[in-house]
């Protein structure tokens, strides 16, 4: 069977397409999930599991010469000995800590009678307690609630500011030509090359000295700078999307400047600038160096995460305090979703 | 005293460029007034320093005998009509309208009495719940008239309103714009680049071109006595047929020929007695018009030979291309004229319908 050259040429495009997709954002997505609904036991296992899972098949055999318990996990076809024990608490542990599994010690040695009592292993079924990740995480991190407050406290005035500062200078970008009117906007760019520490560690002394110093709005402060400019960048493309005539208009059928700004221009920029904060909320949020450097006694929900699992050496904990990370953003994202095709300039008219 | 007086307004850009150079014009109240120019003459550029849009650099601007020449566009009472409609895309019709009645702090009674009047006017009654989006071209520029009529303004400036519309659409909005006109009587300067829409609207047609006002009459007055060689060359479709050519005299009769003597034709004006005073021109250069509907055809005399080029029926006229100095010259022609082509005829002039142009000053030469 033969194939037109074009379509084959097509297809070769989708698929690339559909991979590309799958290697961007479905697989990392579906591997941050999964790796935190793993266990200890689960995350060293190579290669990693697509899917979370829900339970073990296990084997439990009893060793009459040693009067031991041994626990075997289906491994591929065979069962592997994972842990070999006499003591009731010490299993209950083990499931515990490793194995995420929650099992009292009255039901451990249920468990262990009947295995007593079978000639050869006994086939178990051990139940995951599913969000068992997430519940150490928070055990962990203490002031998590404190923390997620403090991470909302400081994107909503990154997002204040940066949309009033960088809302103005996008308006003026998009409305007046000056000299240096091209010199000004790419010189804002330059705003973002700064490293945030290198700006951070400078701007902590002021900030002390102003008595802000473990604040949030001290916080959004440094966000802000290099947000300002990417919000002019954006909103003065918005603005330029808006016809001059329709303000133009108002102006002649008798509305002043100010009038003019807030009842023709802003409502049709309103969306696309709601879209625009997306960028704001996300440099707030996701910043752990600044925090680090800005705060002390309150944190942000990054820097928590941070602090709390940053040192871990499974990555099924941190795993688990990313997809926390994550939650607060897709929520905002959705709320603002049908706002974002509006941005870059694409005014309803 | 005239309700709107423009005195030696100038406007130059930063950029050192200047758009409009030196207009005076005076405007009587109720007078419907067409700028028409070609692009770049600087008719939008006039319009918007009447509006306030652009800072004048010179001059002033009186209205009604105030000078509104440095005032901001809302507090010179006027309405005004945009090419893309400009009509607010976040706001029901029904708020296009109310917009500039509530700006104007009006009672909502009166708003809403105001809005269906207006509405009824310009037939859009059933859209007044509807976003413009929602709407046709033709029906946004009705909201954008029902707008401005509903202001009651001092002076109504329209700026290219019909372009944006399709052919079809555009003599219908004419004729629309021209019925609230007469029933309004309200004072509109009207901004075009298409002749036929300023011929059609106009009381009075001011010709731009290059900053400058280069005629400004009647219709009638533009059309048939072309003040310069430059609206003698803008009007009329297709425009008159110029020549640049030198006057002679013989037997009483004005010839005019080519001015190279390359093709050896020479054209017969007639009696010289129908231009009086040409006497200073005979021997000089000069530039010679004729609109193509002036030219009539016969069968070949002997005087003003050549020979048909190129038919163009037309449907209603006809449009024959002869070569006349060498150059291509248009004919039109009523109904549907039978002619071959490579045929010899004569043409026949109306002297009084020859218009010519100093060869220096590209002005009029008036023959009275």
């Amino acid at each position: 069977m033969s194939m037109r050259p074009g379509k084959l040429w097509s297809r070769t495009v989708f698929l690339l397409i559909l991979a590309t997709i799958a290697s961007t954002v479905i697989l990392p997505i579906l591997y941050f999930l999964t790796i935190s609904f793993a266990s200890n036991y689960e995350a060293y296992q190579f290669p990693a599991k697509i899917f979370p899972t829900f339970s073990y098949s296990a084997q439990l055999r009893y060793n009459a010469e040693k009067d031991s318990y041994t626990l075997l996990l289906k491994k591929g076809s065979t069962y592997e000995a994972v842990k070999t024990t006499q003591d009731v608490s010490d299993f209950s542990l083990y499931c515990k800590s490793q194995l995420n599994v929650l099992l009292s010690s009255a039901a451990v040695q249920e468990l262990f009678n009947k295995a007593k009592n079978t000639d050869h292993a006994l086939p178990i079924k051990l139940k995951k307690d599913f969000f068992r990740n997430y519940i150490v995480f928070f055990i962990l991190a203490e002031g998590s609630m404190c923390a997620l407050f403090n991470s909302l406290k400081a994107a909503g005035w990154t997002i204040l500011i940066s949309l009033i500062l960088g809302g103005v200078s996008g308006y003026i970008m998009a409305r007046y030509k000056f000299k240096f009117s091209n010199t000004f906007s790419t010189s804002l760019l330059v705003v973002r090359m700064f490293p945030a520490v290198a700006l951070s560690l400078p701007l902590v002394v002021y900030i002390m000295k102003m008595n802000l110093y473990d604040t949030s709005f001290a916080l959004a402060i440094v966000y802000a700078v290099p947000n300002i400019a990417l919000t002019a960048w954006i909103t003065s493309s918005i603005f330029k999307g808006i016809s001059v005539e329709l303000e133009e208009a108002a102006m002649v059928f008798g509305a002043t400047r100010l009038k003019t700004l807030m009842t023709i221009t802003f409502p049709l920029a309103f969306p696309a600038i709601i879209a625009s904060s997306l960028y704001a909320f996300l440099a707030a949020w996701n910043d752990s160096i600044t925090a680090l450097i800005m705060t002390n006694n309150n944190p942000t929900l990054a820097l928590l995460v941070y602090r709390t699992v940053g040192s871990s050496t499974i990555p099924n904990l941190p795993a688990a305090g990313a997809v926390v990370l994550l939650v607060p953003s897709l929520i905002f994202t959705f709320i603002i979703k049908n706002y974002i095709n509006q941005l870059w300039g694409k005014v309803a008219l | 005293m005239s309700y709107l007086k423009l005195n030696s307004l100038k406007k130059t850009y930063p950029n050192g460029v200047t758009a409009v150079k030196d207009i005076d014009l005076e405007i009587e109240k109720g007078e419907f007034v067409v700028i028409l120019g070609p692009s770049g003459c600087g008719k939008t550029t006039t319009l918007r320093m009447l509006a306030g849009l652009e800072e004048v650099t010179n001059g002033s601007i009186i209205l009604n005998g105030r000078d509104i020449t440095h005032l901001p566009p809302r507090q010179r009472d006027i309405s005004m009509i945009f090419q893309s409609y400009a009509v607010w895309p976040h706001m029901t019709v029904a708020e296009n309208i109310a917009y500039p009645l509530k700006l104007r702090k009006m009672d909502k009674h009166t708003i809403h009495s105001k809005v269906q009047e207006v509405a009824r006017i310009c037939n859009i009654l059933d859209y007044l719940n509807r976003y413009p989006a929602q709407l046709s071209g033709g029906q946004r520029q009705r909201v954008a008239v029902a707008r401005a009529l509903a202001v009651d303004s001092k002076l109504s400036l329209m700026d290219e309103p019909l372009s944006n519309l399709d052919a079809k659409l555009r003599t219908s909005v004419r004729t629309f714009l021209k019925e609230i006109h007469r029933n309004t009587g309200a004072t509109t300067i009207f901004v075009t680049h298409d002749q036929a829409e300023a011929m059609a609207l106009a009381d009075r047609i001011v010709v731009m071109n290059e900053g400058k006002i280069e005629q400004v009459g009647s219709t009638r007055e533009i059309y048939n006595q072309c003040g310069s060689l430059f609206t003698a060359q803008f009007m009329g479709t297709p425009p008159a047929n110029i020549q640049k050519v030198s006057l002679i005299s013989n037997q009483e009769r004005l010839i005019a020929n080519d001015k190279n003597a390359e093709t050896q034709f020479s054209l017969d004006l007639g009696n010289q007695s129908a231009f009086p005073g040409i006497d200073r021109y005979i021997g000089e250069e000069i530039f010679l018009a004729i609109r193509p509907e002036n030219i009539n055809i016969s069968e070949p005399k002997g005087i003003n030979e050549t020979s048909i080029e190129i038919v163009e029926p037309q449907g209603a006229y006809t449009i024959l291309v002869t070569k006349v100095f060498g150059s291509e010259w248009k004919i039109m022609l009523e109904g549907d004229i039978d002619i071959r082509i490579g045929q010899k005829v004569s043409l026949i002039i109306d002297p009084g319908k020859i218009m010519l142009f100093d060869a220096q000053s590209k002005k009029r030469v008036n023959f009275s």
